[in-house]
């Protein structure tokens, strides 16, 4: 569907903003006209069949509407909201109005739509007789039972008797009470012709959603209802819209209209979005009880393209919003894929038929990563097998504004893959070639489908390893995509440090090496550096499609110990003093002793339960006898006892197994519960301070989160556990988060060491980064990918 | 004790990791510009080699390969993991081609001889041809005992007790040396070559043979008749129903 073309013109009825139209028209001063008010209806409804009846082809649906202007679409064809800056299209001026009407001015789309919204929907006579007969019943009924006009039997009745025979009623007939409903237009601004409705509640049934509002006194309006036919008003006759009274309202909107439906929360995360037409970039909620979805609707009569905002009854479970969601969602469409289907024929004559998906479980597993942020579908998968492939697919998006999100192996935590409506999602794991290794030098330069495991299995005999260790077996180009790191960074360091050089494909499907082709240095200082912009940058800048990493010689002789202390500052307390001596540590991982309990009972131990440091040194046999010697003083000093030794391969990974199955040992604490886990990096001077405060903060709260993490670089994990149904759980954790986070950042440090910003963290970001700060990434993006179409709504 | 002598055998095989291609002709898998290593259960007699050498069991490791002349980059391995000395049997390309467990036993055999090797370690099968032969067949050329599949290895009164992985569970065996050993997956976890293990590899002794001198007649008695892929999989369907299933099932003659 072409919805450029539709709300171009409609945007026009009711649009009041934008540059001047070029003034085609033959001699007419189009500031001479203004555009309907609702205001003004009256008059005009009065008029279309003196004007009208000799056109016996003018279909009812238009000589019951409004007053249509002439003038051809292409005039009128807006320029995308969100690409204005870049789009040199004329729109409307304001307050303009072509003089004279013409059918061929209203587009296919919208015309079947609103003959559609005639036929099926009841009209408006009948809809306003059931409404005030139902109220009347009601009243009496409230009258006798309650002696007051109790609010939901009225509501409830009068809903469900709106539903028409072949209509069914979603959610097992489930009203879904609302605190108000505003109506913007594409430009964000309260729409004029659609007042803000008032608390209510809703009724989706598989054709229409149903939005009937009371005001604030529902008793008031009743009674007024019943005297309605006296005193009712029409904003116009063939709006599926009903005043009764001065309060009630009833407001239907056509399911088939839905554009996109996305849910805005504290929580921050959208559930689904397909406006890359369409601005519908979530605002920052600060409200932690203000819930709302915005509807993207076409909205009758004239499929004016409008965004709804229902903002939800604080009262209402979060399981029933989401399914209010879903059922709006799978209901929405019939088209189930935004990705016009001439783009995947040539997606399948490109990559071939194998290489191409549109099955939902391939979707399905595309829309997601492993954290708890909802699974959002794209349209379809694609696996180029080179980055000439790569920019080809990238090319035919660029072109037809599809949005991208690149997909490795899926391991993330913050979402950063999970999907967009209309999106397209390119796997790049086929390409999964080791291109060149430099024995000599320490580097290999990889494809996007190399895993770290592979790679070390790769260079096994080699001498050489990557020593970089996220935990999951994630595909190297991810970790430079998210600014990877784990257990080994404090030795080793992180992504950041380890990248040479980079292979991106933009968005326009230009290909470039962010240190020139081929370059392999270990230092540069030759202009900006490109590489390490495109470190962590989420796939939102470009997709990576090789890269050139820093390797490590296989260190000859490795020890881990595992020692526990009396308490979490003791433990936390060493680990500053071993960073602070200067103690080349390889690895020094905290876990706290509701960890170590999870990991004793899922990996069936005997650690003793109590916060425990779990140290490995790496080096040569004599180098690692003077570090573990060094550290053994600190813990001593500290209280540290019972440490366990182990240096042949078994034992040590029989050792570490504890600490790697710490996720899934924390989950198992509570089972069916989801983790939310925090990632919040410090300067190591601070982090005693900040843990003695995660630590209360839990207790606080009364949720269950274990603490572990890379204490080595200030940075550590707090899983907490939550019931993914339970909202008010959700919440409760988030605000722990956030304020852990808020902590973190205030101390100098980060809200994200390691995971990323993805979804979950960005408006945190703009509390660490500034206003300003953020500003400049955001030009940044603009100059990279104009059009927003690189895994939009991620990090910014 | 600190006196054996343990001969380790050293397959260079494409590696483990690498998707194998069947060449155009059919007659075998493409191996030019692909990535060779050692094979991995020839890597854990190695590794176990060596234990019994830092247990002081053992007084010298010698590993041995019968292949072309790229074989040495995998003895040069087994040499940075902790062999003392190798021996490369060198045979050209194209008469490897035709032989197999048959050839290369006889020529460990006599190499065992020549070494006055105790001990004689070799993975439990390649993971190019699956053979799982060349062992045995070793053993008994050699007429030693044998100890397949093992798990665990100790010495015990001069004796290895070996654990081997049978179907059932677990069988423990005795055997005098010298013997035979062919190790299973979870003897051990070999370790990485470090690199300056791979630099020390360099400058070991390395002998080279040729087939003609160990006397092994090399003809093959093997003809490879047809490489094929393995058949891919095909798209398979949701079915909405039991019903349908079971009517789908029946229409394919499952039941």
């Amino acid at each position: 569907m072409d919805y450029t073309r539709a709300s171009g013109y409609y945007h026009h009825i009711a649009g009041r903003k934008g540059p001047p139209v070029p003034k085609k028209n033959v001699g007419q001063d189009n500031q001479g006209f203004h555009i309907p008010q609702p205001n003004v209806l009256a008059h005009q409804t009065e008029t279309p069949e003196s004007r009208y009846n000799n056109q016996d082809d003018v279909t009812e649906a238009f000589t019951m509407g409004r007053m249509i202007p002439p003038m051809t679409t292409a005039e009128f064809r807006l320029p995308q909201i969100g690409h204005d800056a870049v789009s040199s299209q004329p729109r409307p001026g304001k307050g303009t109005l072509p003089p004279e009407f013409d059918e061929n001015m209203i587009d296919l789309t919208s015309k079947a739509l609103m003959e559609k919204v005639l036929k099926e929907h009841k009209s408006h006579d009948m809809l306003e007789e059931c409404l005030i007969e139902n109220g009347r019943k009601m009243y009496d009924i409230a009258y006798q039972r309650y002696g007051s006009h109790h609010e939901n039997v009225c509501y409830d009745a009068m809903l469900d008797n709106l539903v028409m025979t072949g209509e069914q009623a979603l959610l097992d007939g489930q009203f879904i009470p609302y605190t108000s409903v505003e109506f913007l237009d594409e430009s964000g601004e309260a729409d004029t012709d659609c007042p803000t409705m008032r608390k209510g509640k809703a009724l989706l049934t598989n054709q229409r959603l149903l939005l009937l509002s009371a005001g604030e006194t529902a008793d008031l309006s009743l009674y007024k209802l019943q005297k309605a036919k006296s005193t009712r008003s029409y904003s116009n006759k063939y709006s599926v819209e009903t005043f009764c009274g001065d309060n009630l309202h009833l407001k239907t909107l056509p399911i088939e209209g839905f554009l996109s439906v996305d849910f805005h929360s504290s929580i921050g995360s959208k559930i689904r979005s397909c406006m890359k037409h369409w601005n519908t970039d979530p605002l920052q909620v600060t409200d932690y009880n203000d819930r709302y979805v915005t509807i993207g609707a076409l909205v009758p009569p004239w499929a004016k393209r409008t965004m709804v905002n229902i903002h939800f009854d604080p009262a209402i479970s979060y399981t029933l919003i989401s399914h209010f969601l879903l059922e709006m969602q799978s209901h929405a469409s019939n088209d189930t894929s935004n990705v016009p289907s001439e783009v995947i024929k040539s997606f399948r004559s490109l990559l071939g038929s194998s290489n191409v998906s549109t099955s939902l479980s391939v979707r399905e597993h595309h829309g997601k990563d492993e954290s708890y942020h909802t699974c959002i579908l794209p349209d379809v998968v694609v696996w180029p097998g080179s980055t000439t492939e790569v920019s080809e697919v990238m090319k035919i998006c660029y072109e037809n504004d599809i949005p991208m999100v690149p997909f490795g192996t899926g391991t993330g935590l913050e979402g950063a893959v999970n999907g967009i409506e209309g999106s397209v999602c390119i796997n790049v794991t086929k390409m999964d070639a080791i291109i060149e290794l430099n024995r000599d030098d320490f580097d290999v330069t990889v494809q996007p489908g190399v895993t770290r495991k592979m790679l070390n299995k790769y260079l096994r005999d080699q001498g050489l390893w990557f020593p970089i260790d996220p935990g999951a077996d994630a595909s190297i180009c991810g970790m430079c995509a998210t600014s990877a790191s784990g257990t080994n960074a404090v030795r080793y360091g992180t992504m950041r440090e380890n990248v040479m050089n980079l292979q991106v494909v933009l968005a326009d499907g230009t290909i470039i090496n962010t240190a020139g082709e081929g370059k392999r240095t270990r230092k540069t200082s030759a202009g900006y550096n490109l590489t390490n912009l495109f470190v962590g940058s989420e796939g939102t800048l470009g997709i990576i499609t090789m890269a050139t990493i820093r390797l490590h010689g296989i260190p000859e002789a490795m020890v881990s110990a595992v020692c526990s202390f009396k308490s979490v500052h003791a433990a936390v307390e060493t680990v500053t003093q071993v960073m602070q001596c200067g103690i080349p540590i390889a690895r020094i991982e905290f876990m706290d002793s509701l960890t170590m309990e999870a990991c004793n009972k899922y990996s069936e131990l005997n650690y003793n339960v109590a916060p425990t440091l779990f140290l490995e040194f790496h080096g040569t046999e004599r180098m690692i006898e003077e570090q573990a010697m060094d550290v053994g003083e600190l813990v001593y000093d500290n209280g540290g006892s019972d440490f366990k030794w182990a240096k042949d391969i078994e034992s040590r990974n029989k050792l570490w197994a504890a600490r790697h199955d710490a996720w899934f040992a924390s989950l198992a604490l509570r089972p069916g519960s989801k983790g939310m886990p925090t990632d919040v990096c410090v300067p190591i001077s601070k982090l005693p301070e900040i843990i003695d405060a995660t630590r209360e903060d839990i207790e606080k709260s009364s949720l269950i989160g274990p603490i572990c993490g890379h204490v080595g670089d200030g940075n550590f994990h707090v899983i907490l556990l939550i019931d993914p149904n339970d909202e008010e759980e959700f919440r409760k954790a988030k605000e722990v988060a956030t304020k852990i986070a808020r902590h973190a950042i205030s101390l100098g440090g980060t809200c994200t060491g390691e995971h990323g910003i993805g979804l979950g963290k960005k408006a945190l970001l703009v509390e660490e980064i500034g206003e300003t700060g953020i500003a400049a990434m955001k030009q940044i993006k603009f100059a990279l990918d104009h059009k927003n179409l690189m895994n939009p709504g991620k990090v910014l | 004790m600190a006196s054996l002598r343990v001969l380790v055998g050293c397959k260079r095989v494409i590696d483990y990791a690498v998707k194998v291609r069947v060449r155009p002709d059919k007659l075998g898998v493409v191996t030019d510009g692909v990535k060779h290593s050692m094979n991995p259960f020839d890597e854990i007699a190695i590794e176990e080699a060596v234990r019994l050498k830092e247990k002081k069991i053992a007084k010298e490791i010698v590993a041995v390969s019968c292949g072309p002349a790229k074989c040495q980059e995998t003895l040069r391995t087994a040499l940075a993991m902790g062999a003392d000395r190798a021996i490369h049997v060198e045979i050209a390309e194209k008469e490897y081609e035709g032989i197999g467990p048959l050839q290369v036993s006889k020529m460990l055999a006599k190499l065992a001889k020549d070494e006055d090797a105790n001990l004689f370690i070799v993975g439990k099968q390649a993971i190019d041809d699956d053979c799982n032969q060349t062992g045995q067949m070793l053993a008994s050329y050699l007429d030693w005992p044998q100890a397949t599949f093992a798990s665990e290895v100790v010495v015990e009164d001069g004796d290895l007790k070996v654990t081997r992985e049978v179907d059932g569970g677990l069988e423990t065996v005795k055997v005098k040396m010298p013997c035979v050993i062919t190790a299973d997956l979870r003897l051990n976890e070999p370790r990485y070559a470090t690199l300056p293990n791979i630099m020390k590899a360099k400058k070991k002794p390395m002998l080279k043979k040729k087939p003609a001198d160990l006397g092994v007649d090399m003809t093959p008695h093997v003809e490879v008749l047809k490489v094929d892929d393995p058949p891919t999989r095909e798209a398979g369907v949701k079915v909405e129903s039991a019903e349908e299933l079971v009517s789908k099932l029946k229409d394919v003659g499952c039941i």
